[in-house]
């Protein structure tokens, strides 16, 4: 089951650094920060889902969550913003 | 510019992905079909399933009815979420024989559960040797209400999915007064509608549909199961027992010396089932005994019809050897004309209810992407 949990995690880690760079090529910011964002947002996001809804649904839970929380640090949080 | 319009696009439309299949229930029933159509048509459990689904738990149980014990494998998800309606429960009931450690039915419930349900499979030492009885009604409606009681349902309604010899089972326990209301849907796979077409069907060895006539050859573990069905009613130990070694699989026909020398009932029966005298089903149906009359009445799931109150969805493979598809098309009709909730589908790529290994890929994609409607249709109507 440890095992389990951790393929999942790294599938959620690496989802949140793809999400990353889509947001980031979305809203025209290069910043590497938006990839360790995405990261932590996605694999925080994935762990609520399996606590709110289950396993099955918490990769799709965690793909919408993580691209709403990307969006709005891109597009609100200062340090997000910088083009580097 | 462009690349980014495409970007943002694309987020938008994993975004929207992302909501539905985890917050819409039709986007949720979407989602668990995905899982489960390649883990039923392949009989494994692909790579997405096993790494996205549900840990789960096999817990083995008997429990006591009327007719007897009821044998009980449960596949539950170990993990426990928060929203109490994602937990909600299926009860198995395979047909005849015993199909406890048969890999497919394994595959199945396992591949079920992975998605978040709460898995049950029964059987009964009556399915175990291979025939039916209506006292099993009973063993079907503790075993329902013990995977109701589940705490990981909280009250939350079950579907019942059947095959084969389970279907009459399936519709008896979802008839049954005493849990007809919590039954959240009833899948019938491959199954039969009425006792007496389906008996002469064997007769006849033929099917009359649609003004045709096809001919029909059923196998003959189906021509065993229904043989055990009908020839305890038979009055003579003796007529019994000949009947019954007559039509294990392999054995040799009863010459016609050993047919005279049966009573006309016993005949009758033989005859029908072996569909050795098709000229004279007719006659041999009218001299059949009243108790053998009597079960066939009884094993007949249309007799319970009027009290069904989930919705019935019936699927047939179109060249089913073991059971007649025309008894699932009867059903439908029977199904329409008391404008009762119900989906029939026919499909090519299953051998009564497992899959065909011989399959065209234009019939898997036929065949997958109807498949894949009803049971996002059946999964969202349940509320699994």
């Amino acid at each position: 089951m440890l095992s389990h949990f951790l393929v999942l995690s790294g599938l959620w880690v690496a989802m949140g650094a793809v999400l990353g760079l889509l947001i980031a090529a979305a809203t025209g910011r290069k910043s590497a920060r938006l990839l360790l964002a995405g990261s932590g947002l996605a694999l925080s996001a994935g762990w609520l889902g399996v606590w709110l809804l289950g396993t099955p649904f918490a990769t799709p839970w965690s793909l919408w969550v993580t691209l709403l929380g990307l969006f709005l640090l891109a597009r609100f949080v200062p340090a997000f913003r910088l083009n580097r | 510019m462009r690349r980014r319009i495409l970007a943002r696009t694309l987020a938008l439309a994993l975004f929207l992905l992302g909501l539905s299949c985890s917050l819409i229930p039709w986007g949720r029933a979407a989602l668990r079909t995905t899982f489960l159509i390649p883990a039923f048509i392949m009989s494994s459990q692909p790579a997405p399933l096993q790494i996205a689904g549900e840990p789960i738990t096999h817990i083995t149980q008997t429990i006591n009815s009327r007719s007897g014990p009821a044998y009980l494998d449960l596949f539950v998800p170990t993990t426990q979420p928060l929203d109490a309606g994602t937990r909600q429960g299926v009860l198995l009931i395979p047909g005849a024989g015993d199909h406890r450690k048969l890999p497919e039915l394994l595959n199945f419930a396992e591949a079920i559960a992975r998605t978040g349900v709460v898995v049950m499979a029964m059987t009964t030492p009556t399915l175990i040797q291979s025939s039916i009885s209506v006292d099993d009604t009973d063993a079907v409606v503790q075993a329902f209400q013990t995977l109701s009681r589940r705490p990981e349902l909280r009250g939350q309604r079950s579907g019942i999915i059947a095959f084969s010899a389970g279907v009459p089972l399936a519709c008896f326990g979802a008839a049954d007064a005493r849990i007809r209301d919590q039954v959240a849907f009833v899948v019938n796979f491959g199954g039969y509608f009425n006792t007496w077409t389906t008996l002469r069907a064997f007769g006849y060895r033929s099917l009359a549909f649609d003004g045709l006539k096809e001919p029909w050859e059923p196998i003959p573990f189906a021509v065993q199961v229904l043989g055990n069905m009908l020839i305890p009613t038979l009055a003579s130990f003796e007529e019994r027992e000949t009947l019954r070694e007559a039509l294990l699989d392999g054995a040799t026909p009863l010459s016609e010396q050993e047919l005279q020398r049966l009573s006309p009932e016993a005949r009758a029966i033989y005859r029908l089932l072996t569909g050795r005298s098709p000229h004279t089903v007719e006659a041999d149906i009218a001299i059949l005994p009243p108790e053998t009359r009597q079960q066939i009445d009884a094993l007949s799931p249309q007799r319970v019809l009027p009290e069904l109150k989930a919705p019935v969805y019936l699927v047939h493979d179109r060249h089913d050897t073991a059971l007649p598809f025309t008894e699932s098309r009867d059903f439908a009709k029977a199904l329409d004309k008391l404008h009762h909730p119900y989906d029939y589908l026919e499909v090519q790529i299953f051998n009564h209810v497992e899959v065909r290994p011989d399959f065209s890929t234009l019939q898997l994609l036929s065949d997958g992407s109807t498949l894949a409607f009803l049971l996002t249709k059946i999964l969202h109507s349940g509320g699994l």
